[in-house]
């Protein structure tokens, strides 16, 4: 089943769904759903469109493995839901970023390449 | 331009009639919906509420809200299974394991002192009141004038708990040894403290982030 609407070359992004929304949260205080879709499509200059289907389990996933919590807000006339992150989601990102960049670096051994920014 | 009170309550409608049945995943659902139509109004001047909705709608995919629906079921479900074995994990951590251990010696005492048939009617006698409380608990989720999915407890989901004591009620008798009974009395109290204590966590919880949801 695809959770992206992409390009091919973006399927490569399936699995870090959690340490782009973790890092997106780091960096903002609070953010919402929405917000976090248009944020990634404005960063990835419109390569990758996150689904609603792929990023709302993952942030309720994330709001289960405490990571994050909610914050409801009046907006209007209408309540939204902003996610923020907790202490152990602070961790979490540290965790995961290095991860990931031991990760780039594995990959940069195998496939010989340069990243292109 | 924003979209009025009437529009935002026929976008809740519109989730509960896509089976969207709890309303703090309605919130969440109604408000990205509300954002998108928004913005593809302002995009485009002639493009209608309902045509809007329709557009934002068919971007979720065949499957619409279910996967949304069914994955925040299983998030819920897992988050309070999470709570309740942590309830069960102090009880064998300092401090709390000095009331474990106190109440394996009162259990142990107990067995010693009193027929098998009298420590029957003591576990069937938590047991039926256990079972009423869960069971009034699961009504005052309708306390809430919305239907939250925080709040719905699904008993059947303590499954130890339940048939910890049903084995306990029907197969003690008087050749069960002090150390089993202790044990299985042990045991059942702490799942007993754990859901309740998991209970009164997601409804304190529910309050605060759903206060709406408690007013008439």
């Amino acid at each position: 089943m695809y959770f992206y609407r992409m390009k091919p070359d973006a399927q490569l992004f399936k699995g870090s769904l959690t340490t782009i929304i973790l890092k997106l949260l780091a960096e903002n205080d609070k953010m919402y759903g929405y917000e976090i879709t248009k944020k990634v499509k404005e960063l990835t200059n419109g390569s990758l469109e996150l689904t609603e289907g792929a990023l709302y389990p993952a942030l309720h996933k994330l709001e289960t493995e405490g990571h994050v919590k909610p914050i409801i807000e009046t907006i209007g006339n209408r309540q939204r839901k902003y996610y923020k992150l907790t202490s152990n989601g602070k961790t979490e990102v540290k965790k995961k970023l290095k991860e990931y960049g031991n990760f780039l670096a594995q990959m940069q051994l195998l496939l010989n390449i340069k990243p292109s920014f | 331009m924003e979209l009025s009170k009437e529009q935002i309550d026929q976008l809740f409608k519109f989730t509960e009639k896509k089976y969207v049945r709890w309303y703090d995943l309605q919130l969440e659902v109604v408000d990205h919906l509300a954002t998108k139509i928004e913005e593809a109004m302002s995009q485009d001047s002639k493009l209608s509420f309902e045509d809007a909705l329709r557009k934002v709608y068919k971007g979720f995919g065949i499957f619409g809200f279910a996967k949304i629906v069914q994955q925040k079921e299983y998030s819920v479900q897992k988050q309070r299974s999470k709570i309740w074995w942590r309830t069960i994990k102090e009880f064998f951590t300092w401090p709390k394991l000095t009331f474990t251990v106190c109440l394996f010696l009162v259990a142990w005492q107990l067995s010693h002192i009193l027929a098998a048939e009298y420590l029957r009617i003591i576990f069937l006698v938590t047991y039926i009141l256990t079972a009423v409380w869960l069971a009034v608990s699961k009504k005052r989720n309708r306390i809430a004038n919305k239907k939250l999915l925080i709040l719905e407890y699904n008993p059947e989901n303590n499954w130890q708990f339940f048939y910890l004591y049903q084995t306990i009620i029907f197969t003690l008798d008087d050749n069960w040894s002090p150390l089993m009974f202790s044990v299985l009395t042990v045991a059942g109290t702490i799942m007993h403290i754990a859901t309740v204590k998991l209970y009164r966590s997601v409804m304190k919880n529910a309050e605060e982030l759903y206060p709406e949801a408690f007013t008439a």
